[in-house]
């Protein structure tokens, strides 16, 4: 049996000389080399048309960037914003990071509330000497609509407000109802358009919360200008506004937007 | 280019013997040779060094080699689907003039087998490989292999005998 196996295997190694024409031996190297050539050929042609692809795409992007970046920009704002106060922009810059919808304002529509802003700028000036409200660089003044203004006041109606005053305190109960005449605050210095955001400079009032506010991130600008919210260190929203009761006294009030430490500057 | 050609010459017989014997057609063995240098010299940075050149190579062949037959399977059946027309696999007779009457006798039956006893024979039994080396061809087990290939030679000798009865009986 074993022998019979043993022959069988000779047999079966006897098959390995198993010979192989030369130059087809030879035709079917070409055809390896040829093969490879070509799919490295297609291989490269695949990369310039991704590359191609890539570019067009980057060259829609930067077309479209405007409305896709807006779009984004309003997603966080749901998330960040109580819809409610949300209110849409204007302004060159500020259109790109504002909520829908975006109502174009007219230049006599803001030279007429820049100049309302000036001579409430100059009555405050002339009534207690200082500075509440300068216009400098980019201010963005728009009128507001009575239903946004409701809106605004039921939102703030919530808020309560605690005084940092200078000088005595002055605690604020439904102060709301009383401030109708809601207007532009103050300076907003485009640092740096690139950035999500502008920052927020108050010039001319000393108060030391005020000259920190210099530093704080510029997040929205409501319409009609009425408040400012800020981002502190990306994580809190303060917002900034600039009120006038109905005495006529205007004040820079702030409030935090996570509830807390609501108040205004007198 | 110049390693290549060198690879080519020192493994293209292993490669091509193995595909002939495995699909048992030359044009088939041929295309699927050619599919294996393209696939190892594309590959190459793949080689890991835990097996010789050697087995790599024909372990690429041996799954372009399978593959192929499933493919082949499918579509003979497909075919006889269609057309209850026999498919003729078998090498024609102008494919094996290299080889004698005996050796001929021996090929047919060994295309009668199963594909793994036909693997394992091709590598074990005609191209001598060791154990060893047809496990990691096969990637199978060394017991495997070593078991697979008693199997494969007990049912080559069946398959021989089969032939060689009606000749003897008329004697």
């Amino acid at each position: 049996m074993e022998q019979s196996d043993n022959r069988l295997l000779s047999e079966l190694k006897e098959l390995n000389y198993l010979r192989v024409d030369p130059q087809r031996r030879e035709e079917i190297y070409n055809g390896v080399v040829a093969r490879i050539i070509q799919s490295r050929k297609i291989h490269r042609m695949n990369g310039i048309a991704i590359i191609c692809a890539s570019l067009i795409c980057v060259c829609f992007a930067m077309v479209f960037r405007g409305p896709l970046y807006s779009g984004v920009s309003s997603v966080v704002n749901h998330v960040t914003e109580p819809s409610h106060i949300r209110m849409a922009l204007t302004g060159q810059t500020v259109t790109q990071y504002m909520d829908t919808p975006v109502q174009p304002v007219s230049s006599e529509d803001l030279s007429s509330a820049v100049r309302v802003v000036k001579e409430t700028n100059h009555a405050a000036n002339r009534r207690d000497g200082r500075t509440y409200l300068s216009l400098m660089y980019n201010t963005f003044v728009v009128p507001m609509s009575k239903d946004h203004l409701n809106s605004f006041l039921q939102a703030s109606e919530q808020w309560k407000a605690q005084t940092y005053a200078i000088g005595k305190p002055y605690v604020v109960q439904n102060w709301s109802s009383n401030f109708y005449n809601f207007i532009a605050t103050t300076d907003i210095v485009v640092r740096n358009p690139q950035l999500k955001g502008l920052r927020l400079h108050l010039t001319d009032n000393p108060s030391a919360f005020l000259q920190n506010a210099y530093q704080y991130r510029y997040h929205v600008v409501f319409k009609a200008a009425i408040a400012i919210p800020v981002t502190i260190d990306q994580k809190e929203n303060m917002v900034l506004y600039c009120v006038q009761d109905d005495q006529g006294q205007w004040k820079v009030a702030y409030s935090w937007a996570n509830g807390y430490d609501r108040g205004y500057h007198q | 280019m110049h390693e290549w050609k060198y690879m080519y010459e020192m493994y293209f017989d292993d490669v091509y013997k193995f595909l002939f014997y495995l699909l048992g057609n030359r044009e088939e063995a041929e295309d699927l040779t050619q599919d294996t240098f393209i696939r190892g010299f594309t590959k190459r940075g793949q080689f890991r060094y835990q097996s010789s050149e050697k087995t790599w190579f024909l372990a690429i062949a041996r799954n372009l080699g399978i593959d192929h037959i499933r493919a082949k399977k499918r579509l003979n059946n497909f075919r006889k689907i269609l057309a209850k027309d026999t498919i003729d696999s078998e090498p024609s007779p102008d494919q094996l003039l290299d080889l004698s009457e005996e050796k001929k006798r021996l090929y047919r039956c060994l295309q009668l087998l199963k594909t793994p006893y036909r693997e394992v024979l091709t590598l074990r039994g005609i191209q001598d490989l060791s154990v060893k080396e047809t496990s990691l061809v096969l990637n199978w087990p060394e017991s495997k292999v070593t078991l697979t290939f008693h199997r494969a030679v007990k049912s080559l000798r069946e398959q021989l005998g089969k032939e060689e009865g009606p000749e003897n009986g008329t004697e």
